[in-house]
Parts: structure tokens; C-alpha cells; sequence
């Protein structure tokens, strides 16, 4: 069933000899949250503006609600988008801003002003309408710029690193809010970061942007738990990668390491290890075990984080902080436990 | 403790020289405005003011020309800030240097030549008679005071409105498109607004200098306007007519007014503060019919800037020019005279270098004590100091003659007002707010950890001043004395009040009178070529030194 609201075929995007979008395809469902995540120049941003008309495609097409936008204006394409910088407009009041886009469609007076009110209420920055935007902090402009796109009703809310230039704690909050009012809404809203946690946290699905070419694509826990490629794997947390072959439901390492009891249908160059599933105590009697030299210790708090030597691979090695835990010091000898069982494979 | 009582006492003597200088003379010539023949308070003066026809001719025809400048300016320098901000145009660069070029020569310097050029026997309009049989009065009456000043000034609206438009983000237009709006209502409700401030900025100081200055209505013969009235009524009938102190009293109102307009017009609000990109628009391409038009409008300007200074050394070089396209013939005779009066280069030369070195030490200590003591009162050092801006030359030189006509000086009997140095200071005074400007800009960019870090290790304040602060500050300090020096040479309204005998007189004063007669005008240009060769050698010296000191702050960034 196509249900979906975007979608994306075949794009490319090159400035001169720079090439950066290869070839895209992606598909957004109708009240996704969908999120396009990647590092800095990787290409999402600028397929979050092709959507938006203001980039333009050597080659491919955009479709948003069945319609190919192509050769659409921006003002044309019912698109709501909020900039990283909110782009307030700075000669304006905090009720201009919001029923400019409201004028822009020649919607009566009367009217707009139940519906500035109404979105004024729903972003809870009621009270703040006569003040200018240098008036207000960054949270709040913040909310100025989502308001001043909502309340237009668009097809598509398109976000475009709205919380990096906001505080840590305000950020957290942000995030909260983005949410619940992407639930009351239903809208359909493409969200644009760098932040591995801010993606997981509130996106239904993503899609790992790198070097203009989508990585993989799905719900955040299925990226994490099924990588196709080590870029996935180690842009999404933390993953030991280690490279060697298979044979017979057994790895081996280049360096000579071996796991084994690793499944039959095992095969590629590397196995993925999360920190997380290495372990100090053999709690099921079923692990394999491996000797080894701490090279490094980090106490974060809640966890501990250990770089664990083995046969010359540093694995990265996390484990719960309980009160009478013994913490291990560097070039300590230490023994660590795996389960095969778990092992994902490139 | 020393340091502080040598800034202190540094701190009073600069209050005293500014009040003496330039506070005292202001209100001087407040105060003799409300005086009557006997000394005694009246509001007469101001009542026969606007009881005379020809001052509210004058006020009204000040008026007149202040503005239509501000509109023709406007005509010039919109399109080309538009062309430079908005297209990819490779004639930005042009634009851009063309901007400077008029500022190099004040106005009145080219009067006279432009009049060759444009006048109604001039080369322009014989042309058109010739072969289109009609002239375009350019040069008539107020027509050529409004003609020369904005071609003089429109570059103070190019490069505000210029930098008000690069500070658009982009984000400001892409945000407005995707609520629907687009073309001439996008620009109209988003750009223009945005660009305001740039543009309110440069008229209004256009505005302020066309209706101040004295030399070009002088040279051009239009007197019947304020600033002109000024100085005939004190040249004519004398320092004790109080008609030139009321014409003072209202071209300063007038000057602080159009100030205070357009910080309304502004609202006090600063856009650049919230547009953190501030990359500029986004540039589109010129269609080619466009760009044709763009250059054909650029070259029109082009000529029109350079038109002054084309014509100035065409006077300076020419024989005869009368009724005819070019001078009847070429000579360096005029030169030969401007060498044998070379006395007034040379006290041009003495005046405002000792103008600039006072300028460049007074603004060194205005802008520490601001920027790095907590003395009471510091920011009104700065506020004076820069206040100068506003004070139309020639009100400051009537102010001086009033203050200090009646003091002696102590070694020949004559008036202080007519001594040589007064000059000088009045020169000094207003070009103060040049250098402090040039100080305080580099001063801010100097971390205040690194006086703080040779202040712990035991150094002493004069040490921290001779060791880190001139050091670091030395190109700064010279630009600043560069632009003090080069734009006081070509200083009239203010000099013109106090030059007493031709031995004592500048450059610009030269200018002046040389190109009342006809026969001086050969000589009087060759005076005004050289002193545009001077300020434009030290604008282009200043902006090196500047471009050098950016360059090596930039390796200093990356070191720490």
C-alpha cells in the first residue's frame, strides 16, 4: 500500500565536480517522524532543502503528496520548513511572524488572529505576541519558528537541526516538546541531525546519510541492532569491528583471535561487538571466555568503560557500576566473556 | 597610586581641552544668538530671522537641496547596492571602488571644473546643442549644488545600504517562501524593511553634509543658502552680527534632528544581531539583456563619479576653456604657479600633520580610559569627543572666532583667534572623531588578558603601554593618523573662519580663492589635484596598513 507522502527517486545533486547526493531513493510515510542523520557535509541537508525548492537535482524526482515538485517554487510546494538559525525576521513582531504566512495566503484578518492565538497557545508562548524577536531567548524563538510553520497547516514540517543552538538541558526538553506536538498534530515531519542520541530518541524512522549516499534505513532499533556496514554500526553507539574470516562456525581474527560456535549461516570480513554485550562474569556458564590486558579505564558514573587488549585488538568493553565492584587498573590481566550467539557479521 | 593619578590627570586635561575646544565654542555661539546689541537676553534675533525674506529663502532652499541630494544619491548608489548584493556580477568589484573614489574629493574642490563640464556652456551640453539641439541645465542655480553633492556623497549610501544587504541571511528570503510569499511583495515585505537601517544611515548622512557645507554653494554663486548666509553675514558685517550665530543655532538643531530621525526611523533595533549567517542573499544570475543594462548603468555612474575629477584635471592642465568641449590647449604653467605658492602645501602640510599627531594621542588615552579604566565619566569623554561628527565645520569656526577673538595673545597683542595654531586645533578637533574611531577598533580586538598578564609579572603601566599596547596597536594608531591628516588637507568650512593673512593659509583655502577669479582657476585646480593625489594616497596607505594588521592579528589568532 503506498501511503506514502514523500518520495524520492534517483536523486542526484552535484555543485560542479562535487557530488553530493548519489543516486537517493527513500520513501516517507504519511506521519512519520522520519529523520535524516549524518555527519556534517554528508549530504542531508541539502536533500531536506531539495524537498523544500531550494536546491535543484541534475537528475530524479520528488514527489510530495503524489505530486511531483520538481519544477515547483518554493512558495508553491506547501512545505513548512524551520531553519537551524529560526530565521525570525527580525523587523517583526512575534505576531508578525506567525500571520505572515496566514497574509500570504489572503486569509482574513479575523481569522488570523484566532488561528495566531490558537498556535501562540499551543506552543505556550502566549502573552509573548507583541515582542520582538531579540526580545525572546532561544527557546523561545525556537518556538516562534515552529509556530510560525504550523500554523500555515503544511503538508510537511521540515526541521532542520532545529535543537543545536540550544543548551544541553533546554535541548532534552525541546525534544520532548517536538514530539508531543508531532503526536497532536499528525504531521509528517522530517527531522535533520548530527546527534546519534536525538535520532534514536524521537524518530520512528531514519535513514544514515554519508558522503551524499544513504547508508541504511529503518526503525532506530533495527539500525542498531542489524547494521549493514561498519559506518552504520559505529555512527549508531559504539561497536568494536573486527576483521578476519569464517569457516565452519568459526571466526578468526587476522591477529590470530578465535570465537567460536558462531552459527553456520556466519560470513563476511568482521564481526561487531557492542560494549555493552562483553562481559566480566561468565553469567550463563555458555560464554566464551578470553584472557586479556586493561589498557584503559574510564569511570563514568553508571558504567565503566574498559579498553581491553586481546591478542592485539583493543575492544571497548562496558559494564554496570555496582557499590562493591571490583575496578580494574591498567595493565591489570583481566577476563572477559562473550556470547556467540549474539555476534552480528559484515 | 601613579598609574592611576597619571591617567587621571591625562583624563582631566583631555575633559579641558575638549571643553575649551569645542564645548565652550558650541555654546558660545548658542549663547550670542539670544543676545541683543546691548548684551542683554532676547528672542529677537530668531523672530527677525523669519521675518527676513531672504534667510527663509535660504532655509528653505537648504532644505530643498539637502533632500533632492539625498534623492538623486539615492538614485545613484540603489541600483548598484542591488547589482552588488543580489547578482553574481563581476562589476561588484567595481562598484565597490567606485564607492571610495568621490569620498577622496570633498565637493567644493570640483565645483567649479564640473561647471566646464556640465554647465550651459559646457562640454556636456554643447554636445547636445550640437547635435541634438537642447541642453539639460544641470549646473543651474541650486540644480548644480544638488548635482555635485550627491555625486560626492551617494557612496555613504552605497556602502551602508551595501553592508545592510550582505547582512540578510539567506534563511530571511528561503523562511518567507515556504509560507507562500514570493517576487515584489517577498521583497518589499522582507527585504526592503531588512535593509533600511543601511540605507537611513547614509541618507541621513548625506543629508547632514549637504546641508552643512559652505564651499560648493560658494564656488557655484548660490548664496541664498543657510550655510553661505552664515559666513557672509560674519565676513561682511562682522563677529558682533548676531544673524550668523542664529544660522549656526539652526544648522546645529538641524544636524542633532536629523540624527535623532533616524534613530527613530531605526527604532533602536539591531537586525544583524539575530541574523547569525549573515552569508547575504542568495545570488542569482543576470539574464543577458540584464546584464547589459546593469554594466550600462554602472559605466553611466562610473562616469558621473569621475566626471569631477576628469574635469579638475582637465582646468589643471588646460589654457583656455570657455565654450568648448576641451581647453583650447594643454600647459604645465599652472603647476609652475602652484609651486611658486607652495607656501600654502606647506603649511598644509605642517597643520595637519600636527593636527593628526595630537588627534592620534588624545584618541589613544580617550579609548584606554574608556575601554579599560572605570573612571566616572569616561563615556562622556567619548560621547564629546565623537560629537564633533555632528558640529557643521562652519559653526565651529564661528564659535572659535567668538571665543577666542577677544583673547589676546600675550606676546604680540593680536587675537588668539587669528593665531596660526588655532587652526591647528580647530583641524584637530574635528578630525578627533576619525582617529578614535581607528583606536578604539583596534583596541577592542586586543585581548585585555595580555595587559593583565605583563601587569603580573610586575610591569608597570607606562611599561605596558610602551611594551604590549603601542606595539600591538601600531597599525591602528598610524591608519587612524593617515585618515586624521589626509581628510583635514582638503578641511574648508571650519578654516575658512580663521585665516587671517594668505602666509597662514592651507591647501584648501587656496583652492578656494584661487577658483573665485577666472584666471586663478588654471592654479587653483593644480591645487586641487594635489590635494586629492594626497588624500587619495593616504586612503589607499590607511587601507593597507589596515589589510596588513588583519592579516597579522590572523596569525596571532591561530598561535594562541
Amino acid at each position: 500500500m503506498s501511503d506514502s507522502i514523500i518520495e524520492i527517486k534517483n536523486i542526484n545533486v552535484s555543485y560542479g565536480s562535487n557530488h553530493v547526493l548519489k543516486n537517493i531513493n527513500l520513501n516517507i510515510t504519511n506521519k512519520d517522524f522520519y529523520t535524516f542523520l549524518g555527519p556534517s557535509g554528508c549530504g542531508k541537508t541539502t536533500l531536506l532543502r531539495l524537498i523544500a525548492g531550494f536546491e535543484k537535482s541534475q537528475s530524479g524526482e520528488v514527489f510530495i503528496g503524489g505530486q511531483e515538485v520538481s519544477d515547483l517554487n518554493p512558495w508553491e510546494r506547501d512545505v513548512g520548513m524551520v531553519f537551524q538559525n529560526y530565521a525570525l525576521w527580525p523587523h517583526m513582531t512575534v505576531y508578525k511572524n506567525i500571520s505572515f504566512g496566514l497574509e500570504e495566503k489572503k486569509i482574513d484578518s479575523k481569522e488570523i488572529k484566532i488561528k495566531v492565538a490558537e498556535v501562540l497557545e499551543l506552543v505556550d508562548l502566549k502573552g509573548l505576541s507583541q515582542r520582538y524577536p531579540y526580545q525572546l531567548s532561544g527557546g523561545q524563538q525556537q518556538r516562534v519558528a515552529l509556530a510560525r510553520t504550523l500554523v500555515v497547516k503544511p503538508k510537511v514540517l521540515l526541521l532542520d537541526e532545529p535543537l543545536s543552538n540550544l543548551d544541553a538541558k533546554l535541548r532534552v526538553q525541546m525534544r520532548k516538546e517536538l514530539l508531543e506536538l508531532h503526536h497532536k498534530l499528525d504531521i509528517t515531519t522530517i527531522f535533520v541531525t548530527h546527534d546519534q542520541e536525538e535520532a534514536n530518541a524521537m524518530s520512528t524512522n531514519l535513514a544514515i546519510f554519508n558522503e551524499g549516499v544513504v547508508q541504511q534505513m529503518g526503525r532506530p532499533v533495527d539500525l542498531y541492532n542489524n547494521p549493514t556496514n561498519a559506518f552504520v554500526a559505529n555512527f549508531l553507539g559504539t561497536t568494536n569491528v573486527i576483521e578476519g574470516v569464517f569457516q565452519n562456525s568459526v571466526f578468526t581474527s587476522k591477529n590470530g583471535m578465535v570465537i567460536k560456535d558462531i552459527g553456520k549461516d556466519a560470513k563476511g570480513t568482521s564481526v561487531l561487538l557492542r560494549p555493552q554485550n562483553l562481559y566480566l562474569e561468565n553469567k550463563s556458564n555458555s560464554l566464551e571466555e578470553f584472557e586479556g590486558t586493561v589498557e584503559n579505564q574510564e569511570f563514568l558514573g553508571n558504567i565503566v568503560r574498559y579498553v581491553v587488549n586481546i591478542k592485539n585488538h583493543s575492544l571497548v568493553l562496558d559494564t554496570m557500576h555496582e557499590v562493591d565492584k571490583k575496578i580494574y587498573q591498567p595493565k591489570e590481566k583481566i577476563t572477559i566473556f562473550l556470547d556467540s550467539k549474539k555476534i552480528k557479521f559484515l | 597610586m601613579f598609574k592611576n593619578l597619571f591617567l587621571k590627570s591625562t583624563a582631566i586635561f583631555i575633559g579641558l581641552f575638549l571643553f575649551i575646544f569645542l564645548a565652550v565654542p558650541i555654546v558660545q555661539v548658542f549663547y550670542a544668538s539670544f543676545l541683543d546689541q546691548n548684551g542683554h537676553f532676547t528672542f529677537l534675533n530668531f523672530y527677525d530671522f523669519f521675518q527676513s525674506a531672504l534667510f527663509v529663502e535660504s532655509l528653505y532652499n537648504s532644505f530643498y537641496v539637502a533632500s533632492m541630494s539625498v534623492v538623486l544619491a539615492s538614485f545613484f548608489a540603489i541600483p548598484l547596492a542591488y547589482f552588488t548584493a543580489r547578482f553574481n556580477f563581476k562589476g561588484s568589484v567595481l562598484i565597490q571602488s567606485l564607492g571610495f573614489i568621490p569620498l577622496i574629493m570633498p565637493p567644493f574642490v570640483g565645483a567649479v571644473a564640473m561647471k566646464l563640464l556640465f554647465g550651459t556652456n559646457g562640454s556636456i551640453n554643447l554636445m547636445l546643442d550640437q547635435w541634438f539641439d537642447f541642453k539639460i541645465p544641470f549646473m543651474e542655480g541650486l540644480n548644480g549644488v544638488i548635482f555635485v553633492e550627491s555625486i560626492h556623497y551617494f557612496p555613504f549610501i552605497l556602502i551602508n545600504l551595501i553592508s545592510s544587504l550582505n547582512n540578510i541571511d539567506r534563511t530571511m528570503e528561503e523562511s518567507a517562501q515556504t509560507l507562500g510569499s514570493k517576487g515584489f511583495r517577498l521583497f518589499r515585505r522582507i527585504v526592503l524593511p531588512l535593509s533600511m537601517p543601511g540605507y537611513i544611515a547614509g541618507a541621513s548622512l548625506v543629508f547632514l553634509k549637504v546641508f552643512d557645507d559652505l564651499g560648493t554653494p560658494l564656488l557655484l554663486d548660490v548664496n541664498n543658502m543657510l550655510a553661505p548666509q552664515a559666513y557672509l553675514r560674519i565676513s561682511s558685517i562682522g563677529i558682533n552680527d548676531p544673524m550668523g550665530y542664529v544660522i549656526g543655532v539652526i544648522l546645529v538643531l538641524t544636524s542633532i534632528a536629523a540624527v535623532w530621525v533616524a534613530k527613530l526611523a531605526l527604532g533602536g533595533k539591531d537586525y544583524s544581531m539575530l541574523q547569525k549567517g549573515g552569508g547575504g542573499m542568495v545570488k542569482r544570475n543576470f539574464l543577458p539583456h540584464q546584464k547589459l543594462l546593469a554594466y550600462l548603468v554602472v559605466f553611466l555612474i562610473l562616469f558621473l563619479v569621475l566626471s569631477p575629477h576628469i574635469a579638475l584635471a582637465l582646468l589643471s592642465f588646460g589654457t583656455i576653456w570657455s565654450f568648448s568641449i576641451l581647453p583650447d590647449a594643454f600647459t604645465f604653467s599652472h603647476y609652475k604657479a602652484v609651486f611658486e605658492n607652495s607656501v600654502f602645501i606647506k603649511n598644509t602640510m605642517l597643520y595637519c600633520s600636527i593636527a593628526a599627531l595630537i588627534d592620534i594621542v588624545l584618541a589613544f588615552f580617550i579609548s584606554y580610559i574608556v575601554l579599560r579604566t572605570k573612571f566616572v565619566g569616561r563615556q562622556l569623554l567619548d560621547y564629546i569627543a565623537m560629537s564633533a561628527l555632528a558640529i557643521p565645520g562652519l559653526v565651529l569656526g564661528i564659535g572659535y572666532l567668538r571665543t577666542f577673538y577677544s583673547v589676546n595673545l600675550p606676546w604680540n597683542d593680536k587675537p588668539l583667534a587669528s593665531w596660526w595654531f588655532m587652526i591647528v586645533i580647530i583641524l584637530a578637533v574635528r578630525r578627533l572623531p576619525y582617529a578614535l574611531r581607528a583606536c578604539n577598533a583596534v583596541l577592542m580586538q586586543i585581548s585585555k588578558y595580555l595587559e593583565e598578564s605583563a601587569e603580573s609579572l610586575g610591569a608597570k603601566k607606562t611599561t605596558i603601554f610602551r611594551k604590549i599596547l603601542i606595539p600591538l596597536m601600531s597599525g591602528g594608531l598610524l591608519a587612524g593618523f593617515i585618515t586624521s591628516f589626509s581628510t583635514a588637507t582638503v578641511e574648508l568650512s571650519a578654516t575658512i573662519m580663521l585665516v587671517s593673512t594668505e602666509t597662514d593659509a592651507p591647501l584648501a583655502y587656496a583652492i578656494y580663492s584661487y577658483m573665485q577669479t577666472a584666471a586663478g582657476r588654471g592654479p587653483g585646480a593644480g591645487f586641487g589635484v594635489i590635494g586629492v593625489l594626497i588624500v587619495a594616497a593616504g586612503t589607499y596607505l590607511s587601507q593597507l596598513i589596515i589589510e596588513k594588521n588583519y592579516k597579522q592579528r590572523g596569525m596571532e589568532a591561530k598561535i594562541d
